[in-house]
C-alpha cells in the first residue's frame, strides 16, 4: 500500500517535471527499481496495468524486481486457477465487453476454487480517456439469513450502578473537540477515479 | 560322486553361505532418522449438541490441504455398531476432524469393537462404554497418536442425550444436561433445547462459520440420533 | 561330505567365497548401511517423479489421463513412462509421484490380480455375468492401495505416491477416488493430483460441478475436457510433457490409449511479446 502510494506521488512530480503524461512503463520501471533495492524485503507483488500515449500495457512487478510483459497476467494465491481460465479461454483482439466477462471469470476461479481469495469481484477498466473501477462486479457469496434472531432483548445487561460524568469534569484528563459530521474527517488515500 | 570327489575338501569343516543367522536392526544398533511427516491437516468443523432425547452431531462436508479444495463432500461424520457396511439400527454416531486418514483409522477401529461386543455379548454396546473404549484406543497411541479431536454422541441408558468430545489422546469431558456454570441467576438456568430450535441452531453456527474461516463450507451433514434411529439430513453451504 | 539339510543347495564357501549379504533387505541380515556407520533409510524424497494425473467421471464411465514423463529432478529424465496401469476390465490406476514406488505398487497389483483370479476359480473364459461378479471393482481396489499407503506411512517408510483409482464400483457405476502417501483418501466428480489440483481443477469443476452434472456428461464432451486440461498443464507445468496416456473406463471395458500428442498447442501469441519491460524491438 505504501509502494503503490509512494510511487503514485513520485509519478505525479515526474509528470509535472516533464509536463507529459506519465507511461505505463514509467511506473513499472520506477517500481522494479525501488523493489530491487530493497532486495524483496518490501513484499510488494503487483500488476500494473494502464493506457498511455504509446498504448495499453499490461506488466507484473514481483517483490525482487524483476518484471514481465504478457498479454494475460495473474497474481497471487488464485492465480493458477485464473490463469486456468485464461489458458482455455483468452483470444487475441477481444472486445472490452469480452475482456471484462473473461477476467470476472477468472476471479470466480480463484473464488471457487482457492481458499486464499475472497468471495466478490471487483474489475477496473483502463482506457486512454479514463479508468472505471467496478467495485463489486459479481457477488456471487451473498451472506446467507439466519433461520434464528440472535439480538438479545434489551435490558439483558443487567445495570449494577448509574454514574452521570459531566465534560467538565474529565476535561482536566482528556481534550473534547466537537466533530462537525461523521466520515467527513480525515480523507487518506483515495483512488482517483470516478465511480 | 566321482566329480564330488575331485574337489579339494579343506581339512576344517566346510562352511557355507547363509548359515550364520540374519543380522536384526537392533543388532547393529538401528538408529534412524526422519525427514518424513505422517500428518497432514484436512481442516472443516465439527459440533455436537444434545437435548432431552435426541443428540445432533454436525461438520461441513469440504475437505482441504492447503490452499486446496480436496473435494466438496467427504462427510466427516460415521455412524458406529449397527449391522453390515450401511450401519443398519446404528445408535451411535463419531464426528472427526483433523487428518482425515486417522479419523477414517479411529472410526474402522471403533466400530469394529462395537460390532465384536455385540456379536460376543448379544447386546449393544452403550454410549458410555463406547466413549470409554474410545478414549482407551485414543490413549493406546499416545506416542504416536491419531491426530483428530474426536466427538461421540448417542442416547443413553435412559434415554436421554449424550456426547463425548475428546483430543488427540484422551477424553475430554461429557456433556452432563443439568450441570450449570456461571452467574446462579434465575433466568439463566440451563434447559436443554428442543429439536428444532438446536437444529436451527447448528445451522446458523455453520453459516457463521462459513463466513470467518476459509476451510469451512461446501455442504453441512447433520445427524440427528434419537432412541427411534440416526436421521441425516445434508444441506448445501457456501463454496468459496 | 556334509549330508545336515542346512547344507543342502547352498552354495560351498571354500568353492565360491562366502556370499555378501549386505545388500540383502534389512531383515535378511543385509548390513551395508550400518556397516558403513550410516542409518538405514527409507524413501525419505521422491527421485523419479511423474507429475499430474486428471480424471472427470461421466454418464457412464471415467476418463483419466496422465502424461508420459518422468522428471529427475528438473530433468526430463524418460519421455516414455505410462503412469496409467489398468488393473482389470473394470478399473485403471493412474500413478503422481515417485515412478519406483509406482512400478512396486504396479507388482503389488499384478500379484493381486493373479491371486484374485486364483481364488475366484475362474479358467479364463467364463461367461460374463460370473466374471463380473467375481472382479474386484474400482472400489476394491481403491480401498486395498489405501490401506497399502496408510500402514506404510504409520510404518514411517511410505510409498511416495499420489494416486487416482478411476473405473466401476460392485454395481457398475462410475467410481473415482484419490489416495497419497499418507494415506488420506476422497472422493469427487473430478479429481486432479500435483499441480493438476491447481490449474485443471478449476477447469473441470466449473463444467462438472457436482454429482449431478457428472451423471448428465457425456463422454464425447468429457474426453475433451481432459485433453483440454492436459494442453493447459502443458503450457503452465514445467514438469509435464505434450506426450499423455488416456483411458475411458466404462461398462465396455477399459479403453486404453498410449502416446497421444497434445492437439492444436497455440503458441502464436509469442511472436508479439518484445522483452520483459521497457523493451520494444
Amino acid at each position: 500500500m505504501f509502494t503503490t502510494a509512494l510511487i503514485s506521488s513520485n509519478l505525479e512530480l515526474h509528470a509535472l517535471s516533464t509536463g507529459r503524461k506519465p507511461r505505463v512503463v514509467t511506473v513499472m520501471t520506477m517500481l522494479k527499481q525501488h523493489l530491487f533495492r530493497y532486495q524483496g524485503h518490501i513484499g510488494a507483488y503487483l500488476v500494473v496495468a494502464g493506457c498511455d500515449p504509446t498504448g495499453a500495457h499490461l506488466f507484473t512487478v514481483h517483490a525482487h524486481g524483476s518484471t514481465d510483459k504478457l498479454p494475460y497476467v495473474t497474481m497471487g494465491s488464485g492465480s493458477l486457477a485464473a490463469m486456468s481460465v485464461f489458458e482455455t479461454q483468452w483470444t487475441r483482439d477481444m472486445s472490452r465487453e469480452q475482456a471484462v466477462k473473461l477476467c470476472a471469470e477468472a476471479i470466480q476461479a480463484g473464488i471457487f476454487n482457492d481458499l486464499g481469495s475472497g468471495s466478490n469481484v471487483d474489475v477496473c477498466v483502463i482506457t486512454a480517456e479514463k479508468t472505471t473501477l467496478m467495485r463489486n462486479y459479481i457477488t456471487p457469496n451473498v451472506r446467507e439469513r439466519k433461520m434464528r434472531d440472535y439480538k438479545f432483548k434489551r435490558g439483558t445487561t443487567a445495570i449494577l450502578d448509574e454514574r452521570v460524568v459531566r465534560r467538565e469534569a474529565i476535561e482536566k484528563y482528556v481534550t473534547v473537540e466537537e466533530v462537525a459530521e461523521t466520515g467527513t474527517t480525515a480523507v487518506g488515500e483515495r483512488m482517483d477515479v470516478d465511480q | 560322486m566321482a566329480a564330488l570327489s575331485s574337489y579339494s575338501m579343506s581339512a576344517s569343516t566346510p562352511t557355507f553361505s547363509f548359515q550364520q543367522p540374519p543380522q536384526t536392526s537392533s543388532a547393529a544398533g538401528g538408529q534412524t532418522q526422519h525427514s518424513f511427516y505422517p500428518y497432514t491437516d484436512n481442516g472443516g468443523s465439527t459440533l455436537g449438541i444434545s437435548g432431552d432425547s435426541f443428540t445432533i452431531l454436525a461438520g461441513d462436508t469440504r475437505s482441504t490441504s492447503g490452499y486446496n479444495i480436496n473435494t466438496r463432500h467427504e462427510p466427516k461424520l460415521f455412524r458406529i455398531g449397527g449391522s453390515g457396511p450401511t450401519h443398519k439400527n446404528a445408535r451411535i454416531v463419531l464426528s472427526v476432524v483433523g487428518f482425515a486418514a486417522d479419523g477414517r483409522a479411529l472410526q474402522e477401529r471403533l466400530d469394529t469393537i462395537v460390532k465384536l461386543y455385540r456379536y460376543q455379548h448379544g447386546k449393544d454396546i452403550s454410549v458410555h462404554a463406547c466413549a470409554q473404549r474410545l478414549s482407551h484406543i485414543l490413549y493406546g497411541k499416545r506416542f504416536f497418536p491419531y491426530y483428530v479431536t474426536a466427538i461421540l454422541g448417542g442416547i443413553d441408558e435412559e434415554g436421554k442425550g449424550a456426547l463425548y468430545s475428546y483430543d488427540p489422546v484422551n477424553l475430554k469431558n461429557q456433556y452432563e444436561p443439568e450441570a450449570a456454570q456461571g452467574l446462579g441467576k434465575p433466568q439463566l438456568v440451563a434447559k436443554p433445547l428442543d429439536r428444532k430450535t438446536t437444529e436451527e441452531l447448528v445451522r446458523d453456527a455453520f453459516t457463521s462459520a462459513v463466513e470467518r474461516h476459509i476451510e469451512v463450507g461446501d455442504g453441512l451433514q447433520m445427524m440427528v440420533i434419537t432412541k427411534d434411529g440416526i436421521e441425516e439430513i445434508i444441506s448445501p453451504l457456501k463454496q468459496d | 561330505m556334509d549330508h545336515s539339510p542346512q547344507a543342502w543347495g547352498r552354495p560351498r564357501d571354500d568353492i565360491y567365497g562366502s556370499y555378501n549379504p549386505s545388500y540383502l533387505p534389512h531383515n535378511k541380515g543385509g548390513y551395508q548401511a550400518h556397516a558403513n556407520g550410516q542409518p538405514n533409510t527409507h524413501t525419505q524424497s521422491p527421485i523419479v517423479t511423474g507429475t499430474s494425473v486428471i480424471a472427470i467421471k461421466f454418464k457412464s464411465g471415467v476418463v483419466i489421463a496422465a502424461d508420459n514423463l518422468a522428471s529427475y529432478g528438473s530433468l526430463a529424465r524418460f519421455t516414455d513412462v505410462k503412469r496409467l496401469k489398468p488393473f482389470n476390465k473394470k478399473a485403471v490406476v493412474g500413478f503422481g509421484g515417485d515412478v519406483s514406488d509406482m512400478q512396486y505398487l504396479d507388482r503389488l497389483l499384478s500379484s493381486l490380480d493373479v491371486q484374485e483370479n486364483y481364488s475366484n476359480g475362474a479358467s479364463g473364459d467364463l461367461d460374463d455375468e460370473t466374471e463380473n461378479r467375481a472382479m474386484m471393482s474400482a472400489k476394491n481396489l481403491h480401498t486395498y492401495l489405501s490401506k497399502v499407503m496408510y500402514k506404510r506411512r504409520t510404518d514411517f517408510n511410505p510409498l511416495w505416491n499420489a494416486l487416482l483409482v478411476a473405473g466401476l464400483d460392485e454395481d457398475s457405476k462410475p467410481f473415482l477416488a484419490f489416495a497419497d502417501l499418507l494415506g488420506t483418501t476422497y472422493s469427487s466428480p473430478t479429481l486432479a493430483t500435483g499441480f493438476g489440483a491447481h490449474l485443471a481443477q478449476p477447469i473441470m469443476r466449473r463444467a462438472v460441478p457436482d454429482e449431478e452434472a457428472s451423471q448428465k456428461l457425456e463422454r464425447e464432451k468429457a474426453v475433451e475436457l481432459v485433453k483440454q486440461c492436459m494442453k493447459v498443464l502443458f503450457y503452465r507445468d514445467a514438469r509435464s510433457m505434450n506426450v499423455y496416456s488416456m483411458a475411458v473406463i466404462d461398462e465396455n471395458g477399459v479403453d486404453l490409449k498410449q502416446d497421444i500428442k497434445l492437439e492444436a498447442e497455440s503458441w502464436a501469441f509469442a511472436e508479439g511479446i518484445k522483452g520483459y519491460g521497457t523493451q520494444t524491438v
